[in-house]
């Protein structure tokens, strides 16, 4: 059981691997470890125009799997699996799970969450933008979802860019009943974040900042209300492809792969005849 | 001198019809079927239906890049068809669109040939099926390769059949063998401008046969539409090709809805209220993007069975035509859906897939302002 799970772990990620391989045809910048803008673990304001599709993979160590996003009852690696996708000029809805292949057969396929990203503010000579985060509520297992506002601003100088971001997390959110599946408008309910578990993530002010001194080169220094976390970060092929790798309180090693790609593209007859 | 002029005349239609054969031939080359050409003064109306891709945008543009060769100083309005149906005129330019006239429908009535100005056409389409509930095997999926064809045999009478090979099954106890795909007599009409219906008797997806009746009224040139999806099915269960068992056909389902195409973004809100398959009453609220060649949704759904919310995206397999000759196209399915609902075990709202997309998502594509948004980009 256990080597059939190993097998369908390195499986799922082989495949998920040669599949943003596949799919990439445009890249952009820095994404956490939800395939969202942001930096390692926190979400910016930072917005993708024209590249309205992206998957991303996370990997988030044992020790900090708890402490920043779940705090199950045991510790254990997480594979995050996310897809993103800008469905308008303000709007981006985000999709993931986090899946714990150690114990999938106490918990199943994990934790799914699922926020949208609504741009309030686009980015000015003078003002930051600014993005309001929101996780519907209805989750059997809320312990990821996270509710914020954020705005990022951009620095360009001759040393390289300069990108500074702050935050604030809701630290309550809204619980569903599970008992009450039949009532469940009424059984929703404002709990404390830290209620769920010792959930710490996103509850009360962050920020961080980032330094790209290359365009394809940079790094990053947050802090998510529960770590402090510092990372580097590489765009390759034409920025096709964000690699990024990050320590959590310099103790342990994590890190995440992310692609995007526009959705405004021919049909492959259409295109050839084109080019013809 | 007039014998010159007899000569002229003669020889200038001669010039004119080759060279609307040769356009036909040009357009049926590149995977254009029925194309019909009406010539008027200076305007060529031309009928095709494309069957590779999903959104007639797509085809009217590779169109114009077709016939941009053969003519010049014509005006050409194109005159999408759907299951052989003709849906309206659309301006080769700008996209406008107007309602076909008495005078089209005789025309197209008249020269339409189901049989022999279509290709075999051969489909390949996956299905996917996954539930992600259980503890001991968390990724629970059905794989199949699906390849199937629509044979039209009259003015919107079709006929769809083929064959599910199975390549992976983990979620339930279908057997591995290969099996019937969904198979149905359709058929697909616009019985009056905007009024679109398609009555299909066969069998589906998710177990279901028996009897799908949808109707849609809505202009592709108004963002507004109304429909009715209803149907009076049973279950049935294949074992390969010897066991086949039918349940009564006595499950009634049916849903009213509207749709409004949002004047930004290619946003669509849609809202569904009736009785849903497993007999709950209840509503579904959709809210869809048109990208062009994929559409993506998010939905919520209330009923008696429960609350629960979902995506829906629809793509294009790669790489659309793989060989096509004269008489017979390979291809790949011109439209995959797949919908995820966080509480997949509880029935909640639930539709069966046809095996043929849905009239809402059909006439989506055929939108005025999605296709002349489109052609900004």
């Amino acid at each position: 059981m256990l080597q059939e799970n190993l097998l369908f772990k390195s499986f799922i990620k082989t495949t998920g691997f040669l599949f943003l391989l596949l799919l990439s045809i445009y890249g952009y910048s820095q994404n956490n470890f939800l395939g969202k803008p942001g930096y390692m673990t926190i979400p910016t304001a930072d917005w993708k125009d024209g590249h309205e599709l992206g998957f991303s993979y996370g990997f988030i160590p044992a020790a900090y799997s708890d402490d920043t996003f779940s705090p199950g009852s045991e510790e254990n690696d997480v594979d995050v699996y996310s897809v993103r996708v800008k469905l308008t000029q303000f709007m981006e809805v985000n999709f993931g799970i986090f899946y714990r292949s150690e114990i999938s057969d106490k918990i199943g396929v994990g934790d799914r969450q699922l926020d949208f990203r609504f741009r309030i503010l686009k980015e000015k000579q003078y003002w930051p933008a600014i993005v309001l985060g929101w996780t519907p509520p209805g989750s059997r297992s809320p312990v990821i979802s996270h509710d914020y506002l954020v705005a990022t601003k951009n620095f360009q100088s001759s040393l390289g860019k300069f990108q500074v971001s702050l935050g604030y997390g809701s630290p309550y959110f809204l619980y569903r009943n599970l008992e009450d599946d039949n009532n469940f408008w009424e059984s929703l309910q404002f709990r404390k974040k830290q209620s769920f578990g010792n959930n710490t993530y996103l509850t009360g002010v962050y920020g961080g900042v980032s330094y790209e001194p290359l365009h394809f080169l940079g790094a990053s220094l947050e802090y998510n209300t529960s770590t402090f976390n510092a990372g580097v970060y590489a765009k390759l092929w034409n920025e096709h492809i964000m690699l990024q790798a990050y320590t959590f309180e310099g103790k342990e090693l994590a890190f995440n792969i992310n692609l995007q790609f526009s959705l405004h593209f021919l049909p492959r007859s259409l295109r050839r005849y084109e080019k013809k | 001198m007039k014998r010159n002029n007899v000569l002229f005349v003669l020889f200038f239609l001669i010039t004119l019809a080759f060279s609307g054969q040769e356009l036909e031939k040009a357009l049926y080359d590149e995977g254009f079927e029925n194309v019909l050409i009406e010539e008027k003064e200076d305007t060529l109306k031309i009928f095709f239906e494309f069957r590779e891709f999903r959104s007639p945008y797509h085809s009217m543009r590779f169109a114009n890049d077709i016939v941009s060769s053969f003519v010049e100083g014509k005006h050409i309005e194109w005159i999408p068809l759907h299951h052989n149906v003709p849906i309206g005129k659309y301006n080769a330019d700008s996209y406008n669109f107007n309602t076909l006239s008495s005078a089209d429908l005789e025309f197209y009535n008249a020269n339409n040939r189901p049989f022999k100005n279509y290709r075999f056409n051969i489909r390949i389409r996956p299905f996917v099926a996954a539930r992600f509930g259980y503890y001991s095997s968390p990724f629970q999926t059905v794989f199949d390769a699906i390849v199937d064809t629509r044979i039209y045999l009259a003015k919107g009478l079709s006929a769809q059949t083929g064959l599910v090979i199975p390549i992976q099954n983990s979620l339930n106890n279908t057997s591995m063998e290969s099996r019937v795909a969904p198979s149905m007599i359709s058929y697909f009409t616009q019985f009056k401008p905007g009024h679109f219906a398609n009555i299909s008797y066969g069998t589906y997806h998710n177990d279901r046969y028996g009897l799908d009746v949808q109707y849609r009224y809505g202009l592709p040139s108004k963002n507004w539409s109304v429909g009715i999806e209803a149907g009076l099915t049973g279950f049935y269960y294949e074992d390969g090709f010897r066991d086949v068992i039918f349940s009564n056909m006595s499950k009634v389902h049916f849903l009213a809805d509207i749709e409004y195409h949002l004047p930004i973004e290619n946003l669509n809100v849609r809202a569904s209220v009736g009785r849903f398959i497993y007999e709950d009453f209840g509503g579904r609220v959709d809210l869809i993007k048109q990208f062009g060649l994929v559409d993506v949704g998010l939905f919520g759904t209330y009923t008696q069975n429960g609350a629960t919310a979902g995506f829906q995206f629809a793509i294009p397999i790669f790489p659309g035509n793989i060989f096509k000759t004269k008489k017979v196209q390979l291809r790949t399915t011109e439209e995959f859906r797949w919908e995820y609902t966080y509480n997949n075990e509880d029935r909640v709202g639930l539709k069966y897939r046809m095996g043929a997309p849905r009239l809402v998502d059909v006439l989506r594509q055929y939108r005025v302002d999605f296709i002349q948004s489109l052609k900004e980009q």
